[in-house]
Protein backbone atom coordinates (compact mmCIF):
# COMPACT_ATOMS: atom_id res chain seq x y z
CA UNK A 1 0.00 0.00 0.00
CA UNK A 2 1.13 3.40 -0.78
CA UNK A 3 1.42 5.71 2.27
CA UNK A 4 -0.13 8.82 1.81
CA UNK A 5 0.33 10.50 5.55
CA UNK A 6 3.38 9.90 7.21
CA UNK A 7 4.01 11.14 11.08
CA UNK A 8 7.47 10.85 12.19
CA UNK A 9 8.66 11.37 15.87
CA UNK A 10 6.04 14.32 16.08
CA UNK A 11 6.28 15.59 19.85
CA UNK A 12 4.60 18.84 20.90
CA UNK A 13 4.76 20.60 23.86
CA UNK A 14 2.77 23.24 25.33
CA UNK A 15 4.63 24.71 28.26
CA UNK A 16 5.41 21.62 30.91
CA UNK A 17 2.68 19.83 29.02
CA UNK A 18 3.77 17.41 26.31
CA UNK A 19 0.36 16.39 25.03
CA UNK A 20 2.44 14.73 22.05
CA UNK A 21 5.30 12.26 22.54
CA UNK A 22 7.32 11.08 20.10
CA UNK A 23 4.34 9.84 17.76
CA UNK A 24 5.16 8.26 14.18
CA UNK A 25 2.50 6.61 12.46
CA UNK A 26 1.48 6.14 8.57
CA UNK A 27 -2.11 6.19 6.56
CA UNK A 28 -2.06 4.44 3.46
CA UNK A 29 -3.98 5.45 0.80
CA UNK A 30 -8.06 3.93 0.82
CA UNK A 31 -7.02 2.95 4.41
CA UNK A 32 -9.23 4.02 7.25
CA UNK A 33 -6.80 4.33 10.67
CA UNK A 34 -8.83 5.22 14.05
CA UNK A 35 -6.67 6.96 16.35
CA UNK A 36 -7.98 5.97 20.16
CA UNK A 37 -7.00 6.75 23.66
CA UNK A 38 -8.31 8.20 26.75
CA UNK A 39 -9.22 11.82 27.14
CA UNK A 40 -5.75 13.81 27.22
CA UNK A 41 -3.79 11.37 25.19
CA UNK A 42 -2.64 13.34 22.59
CA UNK A 43 -5.20 13.16 19.73
CA UNK A 44 -6.82 16.24 18.81
CA UNK A 45 -3.06 18.03 19.42
CA UNK A 46 -2.21 15.52 16.56
CA UNK A 47 -4.94 16.11 14.35
CA UNK A 48 -3.85 19.95 14.64
CA UNK A 49 -0.33 19.32 14.47
CA UNK A 50 -1.38 17.42 10.67
CA UNK A 51 -3.65 20.62 9.76
CA UNK A 52 -0.82 23.15 10.59
CA UNK A 53 -2.80 24.61 13.49
CA UNK A 54 -0.28 23.66 16.13
CA UNK A 55 3.50 23.49 15.01
CA UNK A 56 5.30 20.69 16.96
CA UNK A 57 8.58 21.54 18.32
CA UNK A 58 10.29 17.97 16.88
CA UNK A 59 9.51 15.63 14.00
CA UNK A 60 8.03 15.40 10.70
CA UNK A 61 4.63 14.82 9.03
CA UNK A 62 4.57 14.30 5.80
CA UNK A 63 1.69 14.08 3.00
CA UNK A 64 2.54 12.38 -0.42
CA UNK A 65 6.04 14.02 -0.21
CA UNK A 66 4.77 17.54 1.42
CA UNK A 67 6.08 18.86 4.82
CA UNK A 68 3.13 19.25 6.97
CA UNK A 69 5.28 20.82 10.07
CA UNK A 70 5.93 24.35 7.84
CA UNK A 71 2.81 25.00 5.66
CA UNK A 72 -0.29 27.05 7.42
CA UNK A 73 -3.42 25.61 7.36
CA UNK A 74 -5.03 27.33 5.18
CA UNK A 75 -2.73 25.62 2.23
CA UNK A 76 -3.80 22.00 4.07
CA UNK A 77 -6.65 22.06 1.92
CA UNK A 78 -5.59 22.59 -1.18
CA UNK A 79 -3.03 19.46 -0.57
CA UNK A 80 -5.95 17.46 -0.14
CA UNK A 81 -6.78 17.11 3.28
CA UNK A 82 -10.02 18.19 5.37
CA UNK A 83 -10.86 17.45 8.67
CA UNK A 84 -13.98 17.90 11.27
CA UNK A 85 -13.85 19.17 14.93
CA UNK A 86 -14.30 17.61 18.16
CA UNK A 87 -16.42 20.77 18.79
CA UNK A 88 -18.12 21.68 16.19
CA UNK A 89 -16.81 24.50 14.04
CA UNK A 90 -19.22 25.54 11.55
CA UNK A 91 -20.06 29.39 9.86
CA UNK A 92 -23.21 29.55 12.42
CA UNK A 93 -24.56 32.22 10.55
CA UNK A 94 -24.68 30.96 7.31
CA UNK A 95 -26.75 28.52 5.15
CA UNK A 96 -26.12 24.33 5.17
CA UNK A 97 -25.03 25.47 1.23
CA UNK A 98 -23.18 28.29 2.23
CA UNK A 99 -21.06 26.13 4.72
CA UNK A 100 -20.72 23.68 2.07
CA UNK A 101 -19.57 25.84 -0.79
CA UNK A 102 -16.88 27.23 1.86
CA UNK A 103 -15.83 23.60 1.57
CA UNK A 104 -15.30 24.58 -2.58
CA UNK A 105 -13.33 28.13 -1.41
CA UNK A 106 -9.92 26.72 -2.23
CA UNK A 107 -11.12 25.59 -5.69
CA UNK A 108 -11.98 28.75 -5.96
CA UNK A 109 -10.15 31.43 -9.18
CA UNK A 110 -12.09 34.32 -9.19
CA UNK A 111 -10.59 37.50 -8.09
CA UNK A 112 -12.37 40.36 -6.26
CA UNK A 113 -13.63 42.47 -9.02
CA UNK A 114 -14.94 39.83 -11.03
CA UNK A 115 -17.01 38.85 -7.80
CA UNK A 116 -18.56 42.65 -7.31
CA UNK A 117 -18.88 43.42 -11.02
CA UNK A 118 -20.72 39.81 -10.80
CA UNK A 119 -18.93 38.88 -14.22
CA UNK A 120 -19.87 35.88 -16.20
CA UNK A 121 -16.62 34.68 -15.29
CA UNK A 122 -17.78 34.79 -11.28
CA UNK A 123 -21.45 33.28 -12.31
CA UNK A 124 -19.86 30.26 -14.14
CA UNK A 125 -17.11 29.51 -11.16
CA UNK A 126 -20.05 30.27 -9.23
CA UNK A 127 -22.64 27.53 -10.39
CA UNK A 128 -19.91 25.24 -10.86
CA UNK A 129 -18.87 25.11 -6.97
CA UNK A 130 -22.85 25.13 -6.54
CA UNK A 131 -23.54 22.10 -8.56
CA UNK A 132 -20.83 20.41 -6.28
CA UNK A 133 -22.53 21.21 -3.14
CA UNK A 134 -26.12 20.59 -4.58
CA UNK A 135 -24.18 16.88 -4.92
CA UNK A 136 -23.25 16.34 -1.75
CA UNK A 137 -26.30 18.32 0.03
CA UNK A 138 -27.92 14.89 -2.06
CA UNK A 139 -25.73 12.20 -0.76
CA UNK A 140 -25.99 13.59 2.95
CA UNK A 141 -30.00 13.68 2.35
CA UNK A 142 -29.63 17.12 3.57
CA UNK A 143 -31.96 19.09 1.09
CA UNK A 144 -34.52 20.22 4.08
CA UNK A 145 -31.94 22.12 5.30
CA UNK A 146 -30.51 23.41 2.20
CA UNK A 147 -30.96 27.09 2.63
CA UNK A 148 -31.38 27.07 6.52
CA UNK A 149 -28.96 29.01 8.75
CA UNK A 150 -26.49 26.22 10.74
CA UNK A 151 -26.85 28.06 14.03
CA UNK A 152 -30.21 26.92 15.65
CA UNK A 153 -29.97 23.59 13.54
CA UNK A 154 -30.12 19.91 15.20
CA UNK A 155 -26.96 18.57 16.36
CA UNK A 156 -26.81 15.57 14.27
CA UNK A 157 -27.55 17.91 11.37
CA UNK A 158 -24.70 19.96 12.36
CA UNK A 159 -22.36 16.87 12.61
CA UNK A 160 -23.37 15.75 9.16
CA UNK A 161 -23.09 19.07 7.74
CA UNK A 162 -19.56 19.56 8.98
CA UNK A 163 -19.07 16.37 7.49
CA UNK A 164 -20.21 17.53 3.95
CA UNK A 165 -17.96 20.93 4.46
CA UNK A 166 -14.86 18.40 4.89
CA UNK A 167 -16.13 15.99 1.99
CA UNK A 168 -17.06 18.27 -0.73
CA UNK A 169 -13.20 19.90 -0.75
CA UNK A 170 -12.45 16.19 -2.27
CA UNK A 171 -9.46 15.34 -0.03
CA UNK A 172 -7.71 12.45 -0.72
CA UNK A 173 -7.43 12.45 3.57
CA UNK A 174 -10.53 13.63 5.58
CA UNK A 175 -10.05 13.92 9.58
CA UNK A 176 -12.56 13.18 11.95
CA UNK A 177 -12.07 13.68 15.01
CA UNK A 178 -15.06 12.28 17.27
CA UNK A 179 -17.68 12.41 14.19
CA UNK A 180 -20.78 10.56 16.14
CA UNK A 181 -20.17 11.87 19.92
CA UNK A 182 -23.33 13.02 20.61
CA UNK A 183 -25.36 11.73 18.23
CA UNK A 184 -28.02 9.30 19.08
CA UNK A 185 -27.60 5.52 18.54
CA UNK A 186 -30.03 5.26 15.36
CA UNK A 187 -28.02 8.74 14.02
CA UNK A 188 -24.29 6.23 14.93
CA UNK A 189 -25.24 3.69 12.98
CA UNK A 190 -26.40 5.75 9.93
CA UNK A 191 -23.85 7.44 9.50
CA UNK A 192 -21.21 5.40 9.98
CA UNK A 193 -22.90 3.10 7.28
CA UNK A 194 -23.05 6.16 5.38
CA UNK A 195 -19.19 6.66 5.89
CA UNK A 196 -18.44 3.41 5.02
CA UNK A 197 -20.06 3.53 1.63
CA UNK A 198 -18.57 7.02 0.64
CA UNK A 199 -15.33 6.16 1.40
CA UNK A 200 -15.21 3.01 -1.07
CA UNK A 201 -16.94 5.36 -3.75
CA UNK A 202 -14.89 8.19 -3.35
CA UNK A 203 -11.69 5.87 -2.60
CA UNK A 204 -11.04 8.37 0.39
CA UNK A 205 -7.98 7.52 3.18
CA UNK A 206 -9.49 8.29 7.07
CA UNK A 207 -7.79 9.48 10.09
CA UNK A 208 -10.44 9.20 12.80
CA UNK A 209 -10.74 10.01 16.59
CA UNK A 210 -13.17 8.23 18.19
CA UNK A 211 -14.33 6.86 21.23
CA UNK A 212 -17.41 4.28 20.14
CA UNK A 213 -15.50 0.93 19.93
CA UNK A 214 -18.24 -0.08 17.92
CA UNK A 215 -17.50 2.43 15.03
CA UNK A 216 -13.93 2.31 15.43
CA UNK A 217 -14.01 -1.61 14.55
CA UNK A 218 -16.28 -1.20 12.08
CA UNK A 219 -15.13 1.51 9.95
CA UNK A 220 -11.10 1.23 11.06
CA UNK A 221 -8.97 -1.35 9.27
CA UNK A 222 -5.79 -0.48 10.97
CA UNK A 223 -6.17 1.07 14.83
CA UNK A 224 -3.47 3.74 16.87
CA UNK A 225 -3.85 4.43 20.60
CA UNK A 226 -2.35 6.69 22.14
CA UNK A 227 -1.84 7.31 25.90
CA UNK A 228 -0.39 10.26 27.59
CA UNK A 229 0.64 11.47 24.05
CA UNK A 230 2.65 8.29 23.70
CA UNK A 231 1.36 5.80 20.93
CA UNK A 232 0.90 2.49 23.09
CA UNK A 233 0.02 0.45 20.14
CA UNK A 234 -0.16 0.32 16.50
CA UNK A 235 -2.42 -2.64 14.68
CA UNK A 236 -5.31 -4.39 13.21
CA UNK A 237 -8.83 -4.42 15.59
CA UNK A 238 -7.91 -7.86 16.06
CA UNK A 239 -4.63 -7.28 17.24
CA UNK A 240 -5.49 -4.25 19.19
CA UNK A 241 -8.78 -5.94 20.95
CA UNK A 242 -6.08 -8.32 22.36
CA UNK A 243 -3.16 -6.28 23.01
CA UNK A 244 -2.50 -6.41 27.06
CA UNK A 245 -0.83 -3.10 26.88
CA UNK A 246 -3.85 -1.52 25.46
CA UNK A 247 -6.34 -3.32 27.55
CA UNK A 248 -4.31 -1.95 30.88
CA UNK A 249 -4.54 1.29 29.52
CA UNK A 250 -8.48 1.02 29.23
CA UNK A 251 -8.66 -1.08 31.93
CA UNK A 252 -6.73 1.00 34.16
CA UNK A 253 -9.21 4.21 32.87
CA UNK A 254 -12.35 2.09 33.87
CA UNK A 255 -10.86 1.01 37.46
CA UNK A 256 -10.50 4.61 37.94
CA UNK A 257 -14.40 5.10 37.09
CA UNK A 258 -15.42 2.59 38.61
CA UNK A 259 -13.45 3.67 42.07
CA UNK A 260 -15.22 7.21 41.36
CA UNK A 261 -18.61 5.40 41.06
CA UNK A 262 -18.01 3.66 44.37
CA UNK A 263 -17.51 6.14 46.07
CA UNK B 1 -29.00 21.85 -18.20
CA UNK B 2 -32.45 22.60 -16.51
CA UNK B 3 -30.57 22.86 -13.12
CA UNK B 4 -28.04 24.66 -14.25
CA UNK B 5 -30.50 27.13 -15.38
CA UNK B 6 -31.98 27.15 -12.11
CA UNK B 7 -28.73 27.87 -10.59
CA UNK B 8 -28.29 30.64 -12.58
CA UNK B 9 -31.07 32.20 -11.63
CA UNK B 10 -30.72 32.06 -8.29
CA UNK B 11 -27.37 34.06 -8.60
CA UNK B 12 -29.58 37.32 -10.15
CA UNK B 13 -29.30 39.61 -7.53
CA UNK B 14 -32.96 40.63 -8.83
CA UNK B 15 -34.81 37.32 -9.31
CA UNK B 16 -38.96 37.81 -9.93
CA UNK B 17 -40.61 40.76 -11.67
CA UNK B 18 -42.02 41.83 -8.26
CA UNK B 19 -38.29 42.46 -7.44
CA UNK B 20 -37.79 44.25 -10.87
CA UNK B 21 -40.97 46.09 -9.90
CA UNK B 22 -39.41 47.28 -6.53
CA UNK B 23 -36.55 48.08 -7.88
CA UNK B 24 -37.57 50.24 -11.09
CA UNK B 25 -39.77 52.10 -8.45
CA UNK B 26 -36.76 52.88 -5.98
CA UNK B 27 -34.66 53.85 -8.47
CA UNK B 28 -37.62 56.08 -10.19
CA UNK B 29 -38.00 57.23 -6.39
CA UNK B 30 -34.56 58.33 -6.58
CA UNK B 31 -34.13 60.19 -9.75
CA UNK B 32 -37.71 62.16 -9.04
CA UNK B 33 -36.79 63.49 -6.04
CA UNK B 34 -35.17 66.42 -7.00
CA UNK B 35 -37.67 67.47 -9.11
CA UNK B 36 -40.85 66.79 -7.07
CA UNK B 37 -39.28 67.73 -3.38
CA UNK B 38 -35.94 69.65 -4.03
CA UNK B 39 -36.82 70.54 -0.14
CA UNK B 40 -35.78 66.92 0.17
CA UNK B 41 -32.95 66.87 -2.52
CA UNK B 42 -29.85 68.01 0.01
CA UNK B 43 -31.42 65.04 3.33
CA UNK B 44 -31.39 62.41 0.91
CA UNK B 45 -27.90 62.91 -0.99
CA UNK B 46 -26.42 63.16 2.98
CA UNK B 47 -28.36 59.39 3.01
CA UNK B 48 -26.74 58.62 -0.22
CA UNK B 49 -23.35 58.92 0.98
CA UNK B 50 -24.00 57.85 4.19
CA UNK B 51 -24.87 54.89 3.54
CA UNK B 52 -21.94 53.89 1.52
CA UNK B 53 -19.97 54.41 4.79
CA UNK B 54 -22.71 52.27 6.20
CA UNK B 55 -22.40 49.42 4.26
CA UNK B 56 -18.56 49.66 4.07
CA UNK B 57 -18.78 49.73 7.77
CA UNK B 58 -21.24 47.14 8.23
CA UNK B 59 -18.63 44.80 6.08
CA UNK B 60 -16.32 44.96 8.76
CA UNK B 61 -18.00 44.70 11.76
CA UNK B 62 -21.24 42.69 10.72
CA UNK B 63 -19.62 40.74 8.25
CA UNK B 64 -15.75 39.76 9.58
CA UNK B 65 -16.62 40.82 13.09
CA UNK B 66 -13.65 43.51 13.46
CA UNK B 67 -15.84 46.85 15.34
CA UNK B 68 -13.78 50.24 13.91
CA UNK B 69 -14.49 53.47 15.62
CA UNK B 70 -12.26 55.20 13.18
CA UNK B 71 -14.58 55.52 10.13
CA UNK B 72 -14.93 59.30 10.44
CA UNK B 73 -11.12 58.80 9.54
CA UNK B 74 -11.58 57.20 6.14
CA UNK B 75 -14.31 59.46 5.61
CA UNK B 76 -12.12 62.21 6.13
CA UNK B 77 -9.60 61.19 3.59
CA UNK B 78 -12.05 61.03 1.19
CA UNK B 79 -13.29 64.18 1.48
CA UNK B 80 -9.85 65.83 1.73
CA UNK B 81 -8.29 63.93 -1.34
CA UNK B 82 -11.46 65.82 -3.34
CA UNK B 83 -11.26 69.51 -1.70
CA UNK B 84 -7.73 69.41 -2.34
CA UNK B 85 -6.94 67.46 -5.80
CA UNK B 86 -9.98 68.14 -7.34
CA UNK B 87 -9.58 71.64 -8.56
CA UNK B 88 -5.89 70.64 -9.81
CA UNK B 89 -6.52 66.94 -10.96
CA UNK B 90 -10.44 66.72 -11.61
CA UNK B 91 -13.06 65.33 -9.84
CA UNK B 92 -12.62 61.88 -11.17
CA UNK B 93 -9.19 61.61 -10.74
CA UNK B 94 -9.40 62.92 -7.02
CA UNK B 95 -12.14 60.49 -6.82
CA UNK B 96 -9.44 57.93 -8.07
CA UNK B 97 -6.62 59.44 -5.56
CA UNK B 98 -9.16 58.97 -2.72
CA UNK B 99 -9.87 55.25 -3.27
CA UNK B 100 -6.49 54.05 -3.39
CA UNK B 101 -5.43 56.19 -0.46
CA UNK B 102 -8.30 55.02 1.54
CA UNK B 103 -7.32 51.23 0.19
CA UNK B 104 -4.30 51.42 1.30
CA UNK B 105 -4.75 53.00 4.55
CA UNK B 106 -6.97 50.37 5.34
CA UNK B 107 -4.98 47.39 4.33
CA UNK B 108 -2.28 49.08 6.55
CA UNK B 109 -4.70 49.74 9.67
CA UNK B 110 -6.00 46.02 9.22
CA UNK B 111 -2.19 44.66 10.08
CA UNK B 112 -2.37 45.99 13.48
CA UNK B 113 -5.83 45.12 13.96
CA UNK B 114 -5.40 41.19 12.82
CA UNK B 115 -3.77 41.00 16.82
CA UNK B 116 -6.99 42.89 18.54
CA UNK B 117 -10.19 42.24 19.29
CA UNK B 118 -13.80 43.74 20.50
CA UNK B 119 -12.78 46.77 23.05
CA UNK B 120 -9.05 47.06 22.07
CA UNK B 121 -9.95 47.08 18.25
CA UNK B 122 -12.39 49.75 18.88
CA UNK B 123 -9.91 52.02 20.73
CA UNK B 124 -7.35 51.73 18.64
CA UNK B 125 -9.71 51.81 15.58
CA UNK B 126 -10.36 55.45 17.57
CA UNK B 127 -7.25 56.13 18.09
CA UNK B 128 -6.60 56.17 13.96
CA UNK B 129 -9.59 58.29 13.57
CA UNK B 130 -8.45 61.07 15.96
CA UNK B 131 -4.84 60.94 14.23
CA UNK B 132 -6.39 61.40 10.63
CA UNK B 133 -8.35 64.61 12.02
CA UNK B 134 -5.36 65.92 13.83
CA UNK B 135 -3.17 65.31 10.94
CA UNK B 136 -5.66 67.67 8.41
CA UNK B 137 -5.92 69.92 10.88
CA UNK B 138 -1.81 70.23 11.71
CA UNK B 139 -0.52 69.73 8.54
CA UNK B 140 2.61 72.02 8.14
CA UNK B 141 1.54 75.58 6.36
CA UNK B 142 -1.91 74.68 6.73
CA UNK B 143 -1.69 72.49 3.73
CA UNK B 144 -5.34 71.02 4.20
CA UNK B 145 -6.62 74.37 5.23
CA UNK B 146 -5.82 74.08 8.80
CA UNK B 147 -8.24 73.98 11.15
CA UNK B 148 -10.55 76.34 9.35
CA UNK B 149 -10.44 73.46 6.76
CA UNK B 150 -10.87 73.84 3.00
CA UNK B 151 -13.73 75.46 0.62
CA UNK B 152 -15.00 73.07 -2.25
CA UNK B 153 -16.66 75.22 -4.98
CA UNK B 154 -18.86 72.86 -7.05
CA UNK B 155 -18.62 75.06 -9.99
CA UNK B 156 -15.27 74.90 -10.30
CA UNK B 157 -15.10 71.18 -10.18
CA UNK B 158 -18.42 70.50 -12.59
CA UNK B 159 -18.69 73.35 -14.57
CA UNK B 160 -21.59 75.57 -14.38
CA UNK B 161 -23.94 72.50 -15.22
CA UNK B 162 -23.45 70.56 -12.44
CA UNK B 163 -22.56 73.21 -9.67
CA UNK B 164 -26.34 72.97 -9.66
CA UNK B 165 -27.11 71.29 -6.47
CA UNK B 166 -29.88 69.47 -8.23
CA UNK B 167 -27.28 68.28 -10.53
CA UNK B 168 -24.72 66.76 -8.39
CA UNK B 169 -27.52 65.00 -6.37
CA UNK B 170 -27.19 62.85 -9.54
CA UNK B 171 -23.90 62.13 -9.60
CA UNK B 172 -24.14 60.84 -6.00
CA UNK B 173 -26.93 58.72 -7.13
CA UNK B 174 -24.99 57.29 -10.10
CA UNK B 175 -21.80 56.62 -7.92
CA UNK B 176 -23.89 55.42 -5.27
CA UNK B 177 -25.95 52.67 -7.10
CA UNK B 178 -23.12 51.34 -9.15
CA UNK B 179 -21.52 50.89 -5.18
CA UNK B 180 -24.17 49.73 -4.08
CA UNK B 181 -24.26 46.89 -6.69
CA UNK B 182 -21.19 46.14 -6.42
CA UNK B 183 -21.88 45.69 -2.01
CA UNK B 184 -24.51 43.25 -2.82
CA UNK B 185 -22.66 41.39 -5.25
CA UNK B 186 -19.87 41.25 -2.84
CA UNK B 187 -21.70 40.18 0.19
CA UNK B 188 -22.97 36.90 -1.56
CA UNK B 189 -19.84 35.95 -3.12
CA UNK B 190 -17.37 33.38 -1.82
CA UNK B 191 -15.55 36.54 -0.48
CA UNK B 192 -18.73 37.54 1.33
CA UNK B 193 -19.13 34.30 2.66
CA UNK B 194 -15.40 34.14 3.40
CA UNK B 195 -15.95 37.28 5.51
CA UNK B 196 -18.49 35.88 7.22
CA UNK B 197 -16.63 32.53 7.80
CA UNK B 198 -13.59 34.38 9.50
CA UNK B 199 -16.34 35.82 11.90
CA UNK B 200 -17.95 32.59 12.71
CA UNK B 201 -15.35 29.78 13.07
CA UNK B 202 -12.15 31.00 12.20
CA UNK B 203 -9.87 27.96 12.59
CA UNK B 204 -12.79 26.04 10.46
CA UNK B 205 -12.36 29.03 7.86
CA UNK B 206 -8.34 28.60 7.66
CA UNK B 207 -8.53 24.65 7.58
CA UNK B 208 -10.99 25.25 4.31
CA UNK B 209 -8.26 26.88 2.78
CA UNK B 210 -9.39 30.67 3.78
CA UNK B 211 -6.07 32.99 4.52
CA UNK B 212 -7.43 34.84 7.59
CA UNK B 213 -4.79 37.60 7.46
CA UNK B 214 -5.61 37.95 3.86
CA UNK B 215 -9.32 37.86 3.98
CA UNK B 216 -9.19 40.42 7.20
CA UNK B 217 -7.24 43.21 5.66
CA UNK B 218 -9.44 42.76 2.43
CA UNK B 219 -12.07 43.55 4.64
CA UNK B 220 -10.56 46.80 6.06
CA UNK B 221 -9.26 47.89 2.90
CA UNK B 222 -12.89 47.30 1.08
CA UNK B 223 -14.44 48.85 4.13
CA UNK B 224 -12.34 51.56 3.81
CA UNK B 225 -12.95 52.50 0.25
CA UNK B 226 -16.41 52.60 0.90
CA UNK B 227 -16.25 55.22 3.87
CA UNK B 228 -13.40 57.32 1.13
CA UNK B 229 -15.98 57.44 -1.55
CA UNK B 230 -18.66 58.19 0.79
CA UNK B 231 -16.22 61.23 1.96
CA UNK B 232 -15.43 62.12 -1.43
CA UNK B 233 -18.60 62.59 -2.13
CA UNK B 234 -19.51 64.45 0.95
CA UNK B 235 -16.86 67.13 0.53
CA UNK B 236 -18.45 68.78 -2.92
CA UNK B 237 -22.27 68.23 -0.99
CA UNK B 238 -21.45 70.20 1.89
CA UNK B 239 -19.02 73.03 0.16
CA UNK B 240 -16.77 72.77 2.78
CA UNK B 241 -14.31 70.79 4.49
CA UNK B 242 -13.18 71.04 7.96
CA UNK B 243 -11.16 68.68 10.58
CA UNK B 244 -14.23 69.26 13.12
CA UNK B 245 -16.39 67.60 10.98
CA UNK B 246 -14.96 63.72 11.55
CA UNK B 247 -14.71 63.62 15.09
CA UNK B 248 -14.97 60.61 16.81
CA UNK B 249 -18.96 61.38 17.32
CA UNK B 250 -19.47 61.01 13.77
CA UNK B 251 -17.34 57.18 14.19
CA UNK B 252 -20.19 56.59 16.66
CA UNK B 253 -23.00 57.73 14.11
CA UNK B 254 -21.64 55.35 11.41
CA UNK B 255 -21.58 52.48 13.91
CA UNK B 256 -25.10 53.31 15.41
CA UNK B 257 -26.62 53.47 11.75
CA UNK B 258 -25.48 49.56 11.01
CA UNK B 259 -26.42 48.58 14.52
CA UNK B 260 -30.04 50.39 14.24
CA UNK B 261 -30.37 49.66 10.20
CA UNK B 262 -29.20 45.62 10.99
CA UNK B 263 -25.93 44.02 11.78
CA UNK B 264 -24.30 42.34 8.98
CA UNK B 265 -26.20 42.92 5.75
CA UNK B 266 -26.06 45.21 3.23
CA UNK B 267 -29.54 46.40 3.31
CA UNK B 268 -29.35 47.13 7.07
CA UNK B 269 -26.56 49.68 6.72
CA UNK B 270 -28.97 51.61 3.85
CA UNK B 271 -31.51 51.42 6.38
CA UNK B 272 -29.76 52.27 8.81
CA UNK B 273 -28.24 55.20 7.35
CA UNK B 274 -31.66 56.35 6.08
CA UNK B 275 -33.15 56.89 9.13
CA UNK B 276 -30.36 58.45 11.23
CA UNK B 277 -29.86 60.92 8.26
CA UNK B 278 -33.74 61.35 8.67
CA UNK B 279 -33.69 61.56 12.27
CA UNK B 280 -30.91 64.11 12.69
CA UNK B 281 -32.72 66.17 9.50
CA UNK B 282 -36.13 65.91 11.39
CA UNK B 283 -34.48 66.47 14.68
CA UNK B 284 -32.14 69.54 13.98
CA UNK B 285 -35.73 71.48 14.49
CA UNK B 286 -35.51 70.78 17.87
CA UNK B 287 -32.70 72.99 18.38
CA UNK B 288 -30.81 72.21 21.65
CA UNK B 289 -33.18 69.45 22.38
CA UNK B 290 -32.19 67.46 19.21
CA UNK B 291 -29.29 65.33 20.69
CA UNK B 292 -31.52 63.94 23.83
CA UNK B 293 -34.48 63.19 21.38
CA UNK B 294 -32.04 61.44 19.37
CA UNK B 295 -30.33 59.33 21.74
CA UNK B 296 -34.28 58.52 22.86
CA UNK B 297 -35.14 57.15 19.61
CA UNK B 298 -32.19 55.06 19.22
CA UNK B 299 -32.81 53.79 22.11
CA UNK B 300 -36.23 53.04 21.94
CA UNK B 301 -35.61 51.07 18.58
CA UNK B 302 -32.89 49.23 20.04
CA UNK B 303 -35.21 48.21 22.44
CA UNK B 304 -38.13 47.13 19.99
CA UNK B 305 -35.69 46.07 17.33
CA UNK B 306 -32.85 43.94 19.30
CA UNK B 307 -31.74 42.98 15.10
CA UNK B 308 -32.24 46.54 13.54
CA UNK B 309 -34.42 47.39 11.38
CA UNK B 310 -33.77 44.68 8.41
CA UNK B 311 -34.58 42.19 10.71
CA UNK B 312 -37.74 43.45 11.47
CA UNK B 313 -38.59 43.65 7.56
CA UNK B 314 -37.36 40.01 7.20
CA UNK B 315 -40.02 39.11 9.83
CA UNK B 316 -42.56 40.61 8.14
CA UNK B 317 -41.76 39.36 4.86
CA UNK B 318 -41.40 36.08 6.36
CA UNK B 319 -45.12 36.32 8.14
CA UNK B 320 -46.52 37.35 4.77
CA UNK B 321 -44.84 34.40 3.05
CA UNK B 322 -46.44 32.09 5.85
CA UNK B 323 -49.87 34.01 5.56
CA UNK B 324 -52.79 32.52 5.81
CA UNK B 325 -51.22 29.83 7.78
N1 LIG C 1 -3.94 24.79 23.22
C1 LIG C 1 -3.52 24.09 24.29
N2 LIG C 1 -2.85 24.71 25.28
C2 LIG C 1 -2.40 23.99 26.35
N3 LIG C 1 -2.58 22.70 26.50
C3 LIG C 1 -3.23 22.02 25.55
C4 LIG C 1 -3.74 22.68 24.38
N4 LIG C 1 -4.34 21.77 23.60
C5 LIG C 1 -4.24 20.60 24.24
N5 LIG C 1 -3.57 20.74 25.40
C6 LIG C 1 -3.25 19.66 26.35
O1 LIG C 1 -2.69 18.62 25.62
C7 LIG C 1 -3.15 17.37 26.12
C8 LIG C 1 -3.79 16.57 25.02
O2 LIG C 1 -5.02 17.18 24.69
P1 LIG C 1 -5.90 16.73 23.44
O3 LIG C 1 -7.02 17.65 23.33
O4 LIG C 1 -5.03 16.55 22.27
O5 LIG C 1 -6.42 15.32 23.96
P2 LIG C 1 -7.47 14.34 23.29
O6 LIG C 1 -6.80 13.04 23.15
O7 LIG C 1 -8.05 14.94 22.08
O8 LIG C 1 -8.56 14.24 24.44
P3 LIG C 1 -10.16 14.13 24.32
O9 LIG C 1 -10.47 12.69 24.14
O10 LIG C 1 -10.61 14.62 25.66
O11 LIG C 1 -10.60 14.98 23.21
C9 LIG C 1 -4.08 17.67 27.28
O12 LIG C 1 -3.36 17.56 28.48
C10 LIG C 1 -4.48 19.09 27.02
O13 LIG C 1 -4.75 19.76 28.23
MG1 LIG D 1 -9.87 15.55 21.49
Amino acid sequence: MTVLLEAKNVTLRFGGVTAVNDVSFTVGANETVALIGPNGAGKSSLFNCITALYKPQVGNISFMGQELTKTSPDSIASLGISRTFQNIELFGGLTVLENLLLGRHQHLKVNLFHAMLGTPTWVKSEVEQIKRAEAMIELLELQPYRDRRVRGLPYGVQKIVEIGRALVSEPKLLLMDEPVAGLTTDEKDELVQRLGELKNELGLSILLVEHDIRVVSSLAERIVVLEYGRKIADGTPEQIRNDPVVIAAYLGEEAQTLEGQKK
Amino acid sequence: MVLKERYEQDLRLVGSPQGWAAFALTILLFVLIPQIFPAYAYPVALFMVYSLVAIGLNILVGFTGQISLGHAGFFAIGAYAVAKLAPIITFPAALLVAVVACAVVGYLVGIPALKLEGPYLAIATSGFGLAIQQFFANTPNDWFGGHGGLIVEKSQLFGDFFARDRAYYYIILAVVTVMVYMAFNLARSHIGRAFVAVRDAELAAQTSGVNIAKIKTLAFAISAVYAGIGGALFAPLLGIVSPESFSLLLSVQFLSMIVIGGIGTVAGGILGAGMVTALQDQLAQAGGWSGLLYGLVVLIVMILEPLGLYGRWMKIKLYWKSWPF
